[in-house]
């Protein structure tokens, strides 16, 4: 059964998380990507400290659509690729109290380090789960630096409600990605080694 | 010639909506491979939720829609100018209509164009032909995956890699060994062998365009073909790089010739969220991936459109509902086609369901094959309730089955 997480969540909550542990997250998160990244560590953006300080960060550029009443409504919104912001986010972690980064494809040493030392963890969505993951968007509260960053850049502050993720980073220097990585590196490293295969008869159709 | 405009929207709203049958299959194997329960069970399990309830919703199954990547062949009945035209405008319609996320970003101002139109935005490949008629063929590739991709220049000292099909093995397992999860695995992996730089990319980026189960008319990259697909799950890399037992779903590898001087192997991977479509047009006929082509229609057709439909027995609130459909949509579109299509492409579906039996599943094909048209019947009527187009039933009615694969 996957773990219940609730936003705002405290320090010590977070230390109790573990690699491997399968959540649900429920509460106010806000978004921010690429452009966001590069923004957030230029200046102290007080908006966005609101939006983060004990929640999550989700590194994610929605499809989203007006509805008549003029609400806003994700479409799609599945993670991007987190790997991009790691020249950033052991800034972002530190300086905005971030509690979570959520994304896929885990991220780099400094990003563990930050983690360790500020009581944050990594968490793992589905990539391409857009359609999915949008569903538990329950609410679109609205999108700081709209105008700036452009849709898919914008940081928008949402509530979500059984977001699924799995921890693959945690606040003890844990990382799923090293493992898997040094894994398939020696795997790879014999299967060059094996050779072209003989050309023998192909499977029939 | 009548704009292909309301065509080439459908296109990008079936392609960005959806995956193909043969790389849902692929997902499905995939899961039912792993053990019921486990993290790589339920991440398949999830993907193809996200494929069907995407379908249902019209909505991107993925938020990064990515480079939109056209290839057209045309006839002499067609000019360059005016499908480009026609592409651009219906590239901006299906943006508007949130098929697409803008993703044109000028890269030195930083500014999104907002409408996915930019310079070199969207990417047209022409080719001309003899053959009257039109082929377009669309791929969504995604920017995680694109990220990568990898180009090597051999010898490549680092990974042992000489000029020889030992070479090109190494690299293809080096990229995939480095791409992880990062690119949304389990990809299928495009590789351009020869060429140059430029060329050798877009062999990689062709390959894509294969079906997953086709065989390759070299023997010799077929061989290396058929061992990589097996042997790379190997790796354990899994979906999304959690680990499991599957780690790419195709390997499709082609070769161009080269100067002596150059050997370069391109690998392009493509993420789970394979997205691509084919529309061809030829009179007044269209189809889009294998099924008839349901476009709007103009105003004045639609009278004999809807005798069209009410001939097919068509259920009559569908028949309202499309109507209505037809109109809001009608006004902005000039189509001139006689499309009574929409009726239409219920058929091909039926016909579908019957040509599959053959291709039994590899481990999963326990179940008879029989009892799928009558699932069909109620998830086809829900399709169209949605003012859907044809294809969408077509995709609804496999839920059914796999669901019910999903009880053995």
């Amino acid at each position: 059964m996957p773990k219940k997480i609730e936003l705002p969540i405290s320090e010590s909550a977070i230390r109790e998380l573990r690699i491997g542990d399968e959540v649900e997250i429920s509460g106010p998160m806000v978004l921010g990507r690429d452009a966001a990244h590069k923004h957030l560590v230029k200046t102290h953006d007080e908006a966005f400290d609101r939006l983060a300080r004990d929640r999550f960060l989700y590194h994610c550029g929605p499809v989203v659509r007006r509805d008549d009443a003029g609400e806003w409504r994700f479409v799609a919104a599945g993670p991007t690729t987190s790997i991009r912001e790691e020249p950033y986010e052991a800034q972002v972690i530190e300086r905005y109290g971030v509690r979570g980064i959520i994304g896929k494809g885990g991220m780099g040493a400094r990003t563990l380090e930050a983690m360790r030392k500020h009581s944050c963890v990594y968490l793992h969505a589905i990539g391409g789960l857009a359609v999915v993951l949008a569903d538990k968007v329950v609410k679109v509260h609205g999108a700081h630096m709209l105008d700036e960053l452009g849709v898919p850049e914008a940081m928008w502050s949402i509530e979500v409600k059984d977001f699924p993720s799995v921890i693959t980073m945690d606040s003890h220097g844990g990382s799923l990605h090293e493992t898997m990585f040094a894994q398939s590196k020696d795997a790879a490293r014999r299967l060059m080694e094996q050779g072209v295969r003989a050309p023998a008869g192909r499977k029939p159709a | 010639m009548a704009s292909l405009r309301p065509h080439i929207v459908e296109l990008i709203r079936h392609t960005s909506s959806g995956l193909p049958e043969d790389v849902l299959d692929a997902l499905a194997g995939a899961r039912d491979s792993e053990p019921e329960g486990s993290r790589a069970w339920s991440t398949f399990e999830l993907m193809i939720s996200n494929v069907e309830a995407a379908r249902q919703a019209s909505a991107p199954i993925c938020q990064d829609t990515g480079t939109l990547i056209f290839y057209v062949d045309y006839g002499p009945d067609h000019t360059a100018h005016q499908l480009e035209k026609d592409i651009v405008a219906a590239v901006r319609e299906a943006t508007k209509r949130a098929y697409l996320r803008p993703n044109a970003v000028d890269s030195i101002t930083g500014v999104n164009s907002g409408d996915n139109v930019g310079k070199g935005s969207p990417y047209i490949h022409f080719h001309a032909r003899r053959e009257r008629g039109v082929r377009v063929r669309l791929m969504m590739k995604g920017g995680g995956c694109e990220n990568v991709g990898a180009q090597y220049s051999l010898p490549d000292e680092s990974i042992g890699a000489g000029r020889d099909l030992d070479g090109i093995r190494r690299c293809i397992i080096d990229a995939v060994q480095k791409a992880q999860g990062y690119g949304c695995a389990p990809g299928t992996v495009g590789v351009g062998v020869g060429g140059d730089r430029v060329t050798s990319y877009i062999e990689s980026k062709e390959q894509l365009f294969r079906p997953l189960r086709d065989v390759n008319p070299d023997p010799v990259l077929e061989d290396l073909e058929q061992e990589l697909l097996g042997s790379l799950q190997g790796l354990n890399i899994g979906p999304m790089g959690f680990g499991g037992k599957t780690t790419v779903l195709g390997v499709k590898i082609g070769a161009r010739h080269r100067v002596p001087a150059s050997f370069f192997v391109s690998i392009s991977y493509m993420c789970w969220a394979y997205r691509k479509g084919e529309l061809s047009v030829k009179g007044a006929k269209a189809v889009l991936d294998g099924h008839p082509l349901a476009v709007p229609v103009p105003a004045a057709k639609k009278a004999a459109a809807k005798k069209a439909v009410a001939k097919k027995a068509v259920a009559k609130k569908a028949v309202a509902k499309k109507a209505v459909a037809k109109k809001a949509v009608a006004k902005k579109a000039v189509a001139k086609k006689p499309v009574a299509k929409k009726a239409v492409a219920k058929k091909p579906v039926a016909k579908k369901a019957v040509a599959k039996k053959p291709v039994a599943k590899k481990p999963v094909a326990k179940k008879p094959v029989a009892k799928k048209p009558v699932a069909k019947k109620p998830v086809a009527k829900k399709a169209v309730d949605k003012k859907t187009a044809g294809p969408a039933v077509q995709v609804a009615s496999r839920r059914a089955r796999r669901n019910k694969l999903n009880v053995l």
